[in-house]
C-alpha cells in the first residue's frame, strides 16, 4: 500500500509541476516554437505568435507584416538549430529605447523569458511568454545573445 | 517578390443595397432595437456609424481602448478602425459619406467638421472606398498619412501600401491632389500614384491598369529593398512635415483646452458668490462654447498626432523591420547604417515632439 500512495503522490507532484511551469520556461516547449521559426509554414509560425511584435529593434504590429518580416528573415536566415540554448527572464528595455519599444517591454508577461539560440551565422535570442497550444508564444526575434 | 496581404475587396464594385445589408445583418428587432438607439441619440453623437461589419474590425478609441466594431458601434474623431486580414467594415460619416473599409487596413477617422475646420478621411495603410454623398461643398479631404486630395461629389478609392505609396481611383466627380508643390486633377476613371516625399506620377486611366493590392504592395516593398536610401529620405520628409503640423498646432490646442479648463474652475468660484443663476449662465454663455470649441482643436489636432504615429508604427517600423531582416546576419552593411541614420534622425523628432502627445495605450 505505502509504495503505491508514494508513486501516486509522486504523479501528483510531477502533473502539478506541469501545471504551474509556464510553456516559456520548458525546453521542450520552446525547442517546438524554435523548430517552427526554422522550417515550419510562415502562417503557422504567424499563428504562433503574438501582436505587437519586436523584430530587431523595430515594432511589427500587423499579421500581414509579421508574415511578410519572416518571410524575408526566413529568406535571409541560415540553419537554425532547434534547441533552446540558455534563457533568462525578460529584462527591462534597454536603456535610450524609443516609446514603442518601451511600451513593448512594460507589457511583456511574467514568464517571458529570453531564448538563446543557435544559427549557422551566430547566435539569435528569441522571446516567448504566454501560451497558445500549450507552446509558448513567439514575441520577438532580437539579434545576438540575450 | 513576396505576397503577403491576405484577400482583397473589390471597392470599385458597388454592395447590395443597404436594406438587403441590415437585414442580412440583423433580424427585425434588432434594426428596430438600433433606430430606437439612434433616435435617442446616442449614434448621432458619433463622427462615423458602423452599418456594415464582416470578420475581425476593431475600433482603437483615443483613449486608447480597443473594441470590436458591430453594427451601429459609434466611431469618434480620433478613433482608428482596424480591420485584420479577413475583416471589412462601412461607416456612414456624420459629415456626410459612406467609407468601406477593406480587409488589412488603418483608417483613421476625423471629427465632424466646425466652423471653418474641413473634415479629413485617412488610411495609415490598406484602402478603402470613398462616397460622398451631401451638400456639395463640405467634402472631407481624403487621402492617407502622406498624401491628401480634395473632391468635389466624388466616389474614389484610395490604396496606401507598406511604404508610404498612395494610389488614388476616381470612380465619380472630381478629385486635386496636391504633393510636393505640384497639383494634379482626376477625372473619372482616372488614376495617379503618390510616393511619398514626390511629385504625383502620370495620370493613368483605370483600364488600363487594374489593381491586385497584394501584389501591386509587394512589388513597391520590392523596390524599396532595391533603394532604401531613396524611399526612407522620402518617408522622413513626410514624417517632418507632420511633426512640423504637430509642432504649429500644439500651442494652439493647449490654449483652447486651457482657457476650457479655468472655465470649469470659475464655474464653482461663480455659483459660490453669484448663485445658481449666474453659474448657469456662465455655463451656457461660456464654458459650453469653449468645450466645444476645445473638443473640435483636440480632435483635428490628434487627427495630425494619429498620422504620425501610424506613418510611425505601420510604414517605417514595417520598413525598417524589412529591411532589418534582409540584412539579418550582416548587421554592419553599409546600405543598413545609411538607412538607420535617416530613421534614427527622424525618430529623434518624432520621439521629442510627437510622443509626449501620446499614451501607451495609443500603441
Amino acid at each position: 500500500m505505502k509504495p503505491r500512495l508514494i508513486a501516486l503522490a509522486a504523479v501528483a507532484a510531477v502533473i502539478s509541476a506541469c501545471a504551474t511551469v509556464p510553456p516559456s520556461a520548458r525546453d521542450d516547449r520552446v525547442a517546438d516554437v524554435i523548430a517552427l521559426l526554422a522550417d515550419a509554414p510562415i502562417p503557422s509560425v504567424v499563428e504562433q505568435a503574438s501582436l505587437p511584435f519586436l523584430f530587431t529593434d523595430q515594432v511589427v504590429s500587423s499579421e500581414s507584416d509579421l508574415t511578410a518580416v519572416l518571410t524575408r528573415f526566413r529568406s535571409a536566415a541560415v540553419t537554425i538549430d532547434p534547441v533552446p540554448v540558455a534563457s533568462i527572464p525578460a529584462p527591462g528595455a534597454p536603456s535610450g529605447s524609443r516609446f514603442d519599444v518601451m511600451v513593448f517591454y512594460d507589457r511583456l508577461p511574467d514568464d517571458a523569458r529570453f531564448v538563446r539560440v543557435e544559427t549557422g551565422a551566430g547566435p539569435l535570442t528569441i522571446i516567448v511568454g504566454g501560451s497558445r497550444n500549450r507552446r509558448p508564444l513567439l514575441m520577438g526575434i532580437l539579434r545576438g545573445a540575450p | 517578390m513576396i505576397a503577403t496581404n491576405g484577400p482583397r475587396t473589390d471597392l470599385r464594385r458597388s454592395r447590395a443595397p443597404r436594406s438587403v445589408r441590415l437585414e442580412r445583418r440583423l433580424p427585425r428587432w434588432g434594426i428596430v432595437l438600433a433606430l430606437a438607439i439612434a433616435g435617442a441619440g446616442v449614434a448621432a453623437a458619433a463622427d462615423a456609424t458602423v452599418t456594415f461589419v464582416d470578420g475581425g474590425v476593431n475600433i482603437r478609441t483615443e483613449a486608447g481602448a480597443v473594441r470590436r466594431a458591430d453594427f451601429g458601434s459609434g466611431v469618434n474623431g480620433g478613433d482608428r478602425v482596424i480591420t485584420d486580414r479577413r475583416g471589412e467594415a462601412e461607416l456612414d460619416l456624420a459629415a456626410g459619406g459612406t467609407v468601406r473599409v477593406a480587409p488589412d487596413t488603418v483608417f483613421i477617422v476625423s471629427g465632424t467638421p466646425t466652423g471653418e475646420s474641413q473634415s479629413r478621411v485617412a488610411a495609415a495603410v490598406g484602402s478603402f472606398n470613398f462616397r460622398f454623398r451631401a451638400v456639395a461643398g463640405n467634402e472631407p479631404r481624403v487621402g492617407s498619412t502622406t498624401s491628401v486630395a480634395g473632391v468635389r461629389g466624388t466616389e474614389l478609392v484610395v490604396y496606401v501600401a507598406s511604404d508610404g505609396t498612395t494610389r488614388y481611383e476616381v470612380i465619380e466627380g472630381r478629385v486635386e491632389i496636391d504633393s510636393d508643390g505640384q497639383t494634379v486633377a482626376l477625372g473619372p476613371n482616372d488614376g495617379v500614384e503618390v510616393r511619398p516625399g514626390r511629385r504625383p506620377g502620370q495620370v493613368f486611366s483605370l483600364l488600363e491598369r487594374p489593381i491586385d493590392y497584394a501584389v501591386w504592395n509587394s512589388g513597391l516593398i520590392d523596390e524599396f529593398l532595391s533603394s532604401p536610401i531613396d524611399s526612407i529620405q522620402g518617408l522622413a520628409a513626410e514624417m517632418h512635415a507632420l511633426i512640423d503640423e504637430v509642432e504649429r498646432r500644439a500651442p494652439q490646442s493647449d490654449a483652447v483646452s486651457e482657457k476650457a479648463r479655468q472655465a470649469r474652475e470659475q464655474l464653482d468660484a461663480i455659483r459660490e458668490k453669484e448663485g445658481d443663476a449666474a453659474a448657469e449662465k456662465h455655463f451656457t454663455d461660456v464654458l459650453t462654447p469653449l468645450r466645444i470649441a476645445a473638443r473640435a482643436e483636440f480632435v483635428s489636432f490628434r487627427f495630425v498626432v494619429l498620422s504620425a504615429l501610424s506613418l510611425d508604427q505601420y510604414i517605417l517600423s514595417r520598413l525598417a523591420a524589412e529591411i532589418e531582416a534582409a540584412y539579418f546576419f550582416d548587421p554592419d552593411a553599409s546600405v543598413l547604417s545609411e538607412f538607420r541614420a535617416v530613421l534614427d534622425g527622424v525618430r529623434a523628432r518624432y520621439e521629442r515632439i510627437v510622443v509626449p502627445r501620446l499614451v501607451p495605450s495609443d500603441v
